[in-house]
């Protein structure tokens, strides 16, 4: 009896283990295909009106142009056709007829059809079947009764009009407080505000149906996708970047799917047959707007959210591609825990190469091998060789796709330099540190040469916080205590002043002298518009790069969902210009600024750090007094050998 | 007769029925856990899960911190404990036999008990400025758990029954042998569950030894165990980890063999 009792408890067991988990290997075969190309940019610059025939030609017109340009879907120009004026507000084309509207005229052909009044003014035309939509401003509107729900933008007083092809009859279409009008095929939508919220609603002959509430950000264009239940616009995000956006007006959900988009125009975004086409004017510099145009399936989607996992020390939330990426971040220890259960409740992690655990997660930690998902060995050979290296193991997998790289280098303004006789080209950093201290030294007041200790002193250790074994022991790191200890205590460096405290310098596109690139990357300082600004690297050898990670997770409960996002994502990075994340020249501005930012990103190598324990905080100590140069080093290189060996 | 077993087979039936939660509750939080930490002790990593049998504990038994690590744990039990038990046993005597001032701070004892550990390491870092040595840890440990081990003890000393002395008075036993035939054997058992009590609280230790040095990597003379697992663990290193726990495991369940073994000798 006790002998089966004990089977039978075993047998127990054994199965309850089998179900809790210890499950096979994941199914590569699983991995699904996407083309992740629908993404392009049309050739033609200084785009003011557009719009798109049936057959999916693109037709488009200059600013103070009427010459009527038509593109092909492949973007090749197969011809072009004459404006009857070069001040035109928008185009449509029906029937090979094209349509042109001013600020108050609208001509078909050659032939004027409609007039609006000297102080109206015309925003918008949409063909819809045999009818012609046109929003227009009537400088008549009685402004004050219509309902405030944004305190930045309301009803200017627009209406919309309704002109028959027949007969040229016009009639006004019924609606409340018109603000947009949007057309797919043949349906016309109109965005409006009422009561306390924006609403959409499609518009029947003179008559708006049926309204759906939406949310009080009131968009510059929008769009129906096609269904009733998703509308694109866009909108300023969190980190002040413009960005198409599409959003579901009943649950208020937003996918963001293409930074840097501004459509200023109400007639700025149209779409046929599943495809969107959009006026950026913001891409591009010097108001070379252009036609961009994305593929509707690649990025509209009735997708999950993808779940990121990040620390409470790091975080990045990379481009949505279509799809909502939502953030949670946990402390260290719950994020090892995560990652060691394999967790199903998260989908991919960001990690950053400046934290401790990156190279551990690398060597020991569990993700999902990349290799295999669709773009995303193209991507990383088109990276630079140090990010190469940096996402693939010694057994040559791809654990991680890399999101954003960023190179300390010295960012200089050499009119100013020259004037106060100095010049970073060819310092190293401890050079430069010593003479923008003696700048500082003899006027207390300038704050235009600013390196931060809390930023420099880990860029002086970099060799040292990579965790090679005896990097303590040599003499090297003693002078560099030695240097650190005099050269960095006055006050400049005994406070941290960042970047940030000095908006001035790098907001004005001009910089005063000199600031530190550490953790801005350098699209966000442009200066290549000041021909004045340089860049140079202040490192002897390679350069250290600080890079930021997307793992997945393999127990993700929606893996291909999320491998489908990988891909889109390695689409979308790269078709990025100016990115530095990539090793191809010719995707870069030709500014010396640029091109030397270029070298400087090229010869990198990326940092795995050390945690702060086992060095940086001994250090701090040292600085303050209250740890010898003698027990510094005793003490972390004992932490470094536990760390390295245990 | 037969009915008598048949009563017999229902009773036992109702008496497995009503462990059954406790046992699933076991099965579920510790047993299958544990054979799933011993399953990852013996994979090369989480994603790929091949079977590399014993080669990580191999390696973890090479490798020079968990023999540190390993070192100083057992030092910390034979040094730490002994002196515990030592201490709680004279004082519980000295509570059991009456001597009346002592009596009067009898709470004393239990208050490590319920102070707040952050608290009590403040305390000790104000007052042991040089940790070169580990005796800091030892003096924290022994302070912490004398409460425990003097209610046990005392208590074993008074459920003595006084009779039994008496008794032995009568029959001619004088001071030695009535404590070394008596109370000793009467007492051995408690002993023996209050040093196994101690040594499995030595492995707690780990929480206040790291708020005192407040680091993860203290000083050699501290680095115990429990400092190589969470270490493992922050470096997401499972495979370290699990070998380490299941040999941690297999240590404490081979000292409490060896207690029990030892007990039952006594026993005897």
């Amino acid at each position: 009896m006790k002998k089966t009792y004990l089977k039978f408890t075993v047998l127990m067991l054994a199965s309850l283990l089998f179900f809790s988990g210890c499950s096979g290997k994941i199914d590569s075969e699983e991995i699904p295909t996407h083309d992740w190309s629908g993404y392009f940019v049309y050739p033609m610059e200084d785009v003011n009106s557009f719009d798109v025939d049936d057959e999916g030609n693109l037709y488009a017109a200059a600013f103070n142009s009427d010459i009527l340009k038509v593109y092909d879907p492949y973007g090749a120009e197969i011809g072009e056709k004459t404006l009857p004026t070069p001040y035109h507000t928008a185009v449509a084309v029906k029937n090979g007829e094209v349509f042109t509207l001013t600020a108050n005229e609208l001509y078909r052909n050659e032939e004027k059809i409609y007039s609006l009044s000297f102080e109206d003014n015309a925003k918008d035309i949409r063909i819809v079947g045999e009818n012609i939509y046109l929003l227009y401003i009537d400088a008549a509107a009685d402004l004050s009764q219509a309902p405030m729900i944004n305190p930045f933008r309301g009803w200017n007083g627009e209406k919309i009009v309704r002109i028959q092809f027949s007969d040229l009859s016009v009639s006004e279409v019924e609606c409340e407080y018109p603000m947009l009008i949007s057309s797919n095929n043949d349906e016309l939508w109109v965005y409006g505000i009422n009561g306390d919220c924006g609403y959409i609603a499609p518009i029947r002959g003179d008559k708006a149906g049926e309204s759906i509430p939406t949310g009080d950000d009131i968009p510059e264009s929008f769009l129906m996708s096609g269904s009733a239940e998703k509308y694109l616009f866009t909108e300023v995000t969190e980190d002040s970047t413009l960005t198409l956006c599409m959003t579901d007006p009943v649950t208020g959900q937003t996918n963001e799917l293409m930074p840097n988009v501004a459509i200023l125009d109400a007639d700025g975004i149209k779409a046929r047959d599943g495809y969107i086409y959009y006026l950026n004017r913001y891409a591009y510099a010097e108001n070379l707007n252009k036609i961009e145009r994305i593929r509707q399936d690649d990025y509209i989607k009735d997708n999950v959210p993808v779940k990121l996992l990040a620390t409470e020390w790091f975080s990045y939330i990379p481009f949505g591609c279509g799809r909502t990426v939502v953030e949670s971040r946990l402390s260290n220890e719950e994020f090892a825990l995560a990652v060691l259960s394999r967790d199903h409740g998260f989908d991919a992690c960001v990690l950053s190469s400046s934290q401790d655990f990156s190279q551990n997660f690398r060597d020991h930690g569990s993700f999902y091998v990349l290799n295999d998902v669709p773009g995303v060995a193209e991507y990383v050979e088109r990276c630079f060789p140090a990010l190469r290296e940096a996402v693939t193991n010694t057994e040559g997998e791809i654990w991680a796709l890399p999101l954003s790289m960023n190179v300390p280098c010295a960012i200089y303004n050499t009119e100013n330099c020259r004037v106060v006789s100095f010049s970073p080209n060819g310092l190293t950093l401890e050079e430069l540190i010593a003479e923008a201290g003696g700048l500082f030294a003899s006027d207390p007041s300038r704050r235009d040469i600013c390196i931060s200790a809390n930023a420099a002193i880990p860029l002086l250790l970099r060799y040292e916080l990579s965790g090679k074994a005896d990097a303590l022991s040599d003499g090297e790191f003693t002078e560099k205590m030695n240097f650190i200890k005099t050269q960095m205590s006055n006050e400049l460096f005994g406070i941290d002043i960042s970047l940030e405290a000095n908006n001035n310098i790098h907001f004005d596109f001009g910089i005063n002298m000199l600031t530190m690139l550490v953790d801005d990357k350098p699209t966000q300082l442009d200066f290549s518009v000041n021909s004045n600004i340089r860049a140079v690297d202040v490192f002897e050898g390679t350069n250290p790069a600080e890079c930021v990670f997307l793992c997945v997770n393999p127990s993700s409960d929606n893996l291909s969902a999320t491998l489908e996002y990988i891909t889109a994502l390695c689409g979308y990075l790269s078709s990025k210009t100016n990115d530095f994340m990539l090793d191809d020249k010719s995707l870069y501005s030709d500014s010396e600024y640029i091109s030397e930012l270029f070298e400087i990103y090229r010869d990198t190598e990326v940092f795995f750090r050390i945690p702060d324990e086992i060095l940086l905080e001994p250090v701090k100590q040292y600085r303050e007094g209250a740890l010898s140069l003698d027990d510094l080093i005793i003490e972390s290189d004992r932490k470094l050998s536990a760390y390295l060996n245990e | 007769m037969k009915a008598k077993l048949k009563k017999r087979l229902k009773w036992n039936t109702k008496c497995k029925l009503c462990l059954l939660p406790s046992l699933l509750g076991t099965a579920i939080f510790f047993v299958i856990p544990y054979l799933r930490v011993l399953y990852y002790s013996l994979i090369d990593n989480q994603f790929h899960r091949n079977f590399v049998w014993f080669d990580n504990y191999i390696k973890t038994l090479t490798n020079e911190y968990f023999l540190l690590s390993l070192k100083n744990s057992l030092l910390l039990i034979v040094i730490a404990v002994s002196v515990l038990m030592a201490l709680a046993l004279v004082i519980s005597l000295a509570l059991s036999y009456g001597i009346k001032w002592l009596r009067k701070t009898r709470f004393a004892f239990v208050l490590p008990m319920v102070i707040p550990t952050a608290s009590i390491v403040l305390i000790w870092r104000s007052v042991f400025i040089d940790s070169s040595t580990a005796l800091p840890i030892y003096l924290l440990f022994i302070w912490k758990n004398i409460g425990i081990c003097v209610v046990l003890l005392t208590a074993a000393f008074t459920s003595i029954e006084r009779s039994v002395f008496e008794a032995a008075r009568l029959d001619g036993a004088n001071s030695f042998v009535l404590h070394t035939k008596i109370t000793i054997p009467m007492i051995v058992p408690t002993v023996f569950f209050t040093a196994l009590l101690s040594i499995v609280n030595s492995f707690k230790i780990f929480k206040e030894s790291y708020l005192f040095y407040g680091t993860n990597y203290p000083p050699d003379h501290s680095y115990t165990l429990q400092y190589y697992m969470n270490n493992n663990f922050l470096k997401l290193d499972y495979q370290s980890l699990a070998t380490s726990a299941v040999l941690t495991s297999i240590l404490v369940f081979g000292i409490v063999m060896v207690g029990i073994f030892i007990q039952r000798r006594f026993d005897r």
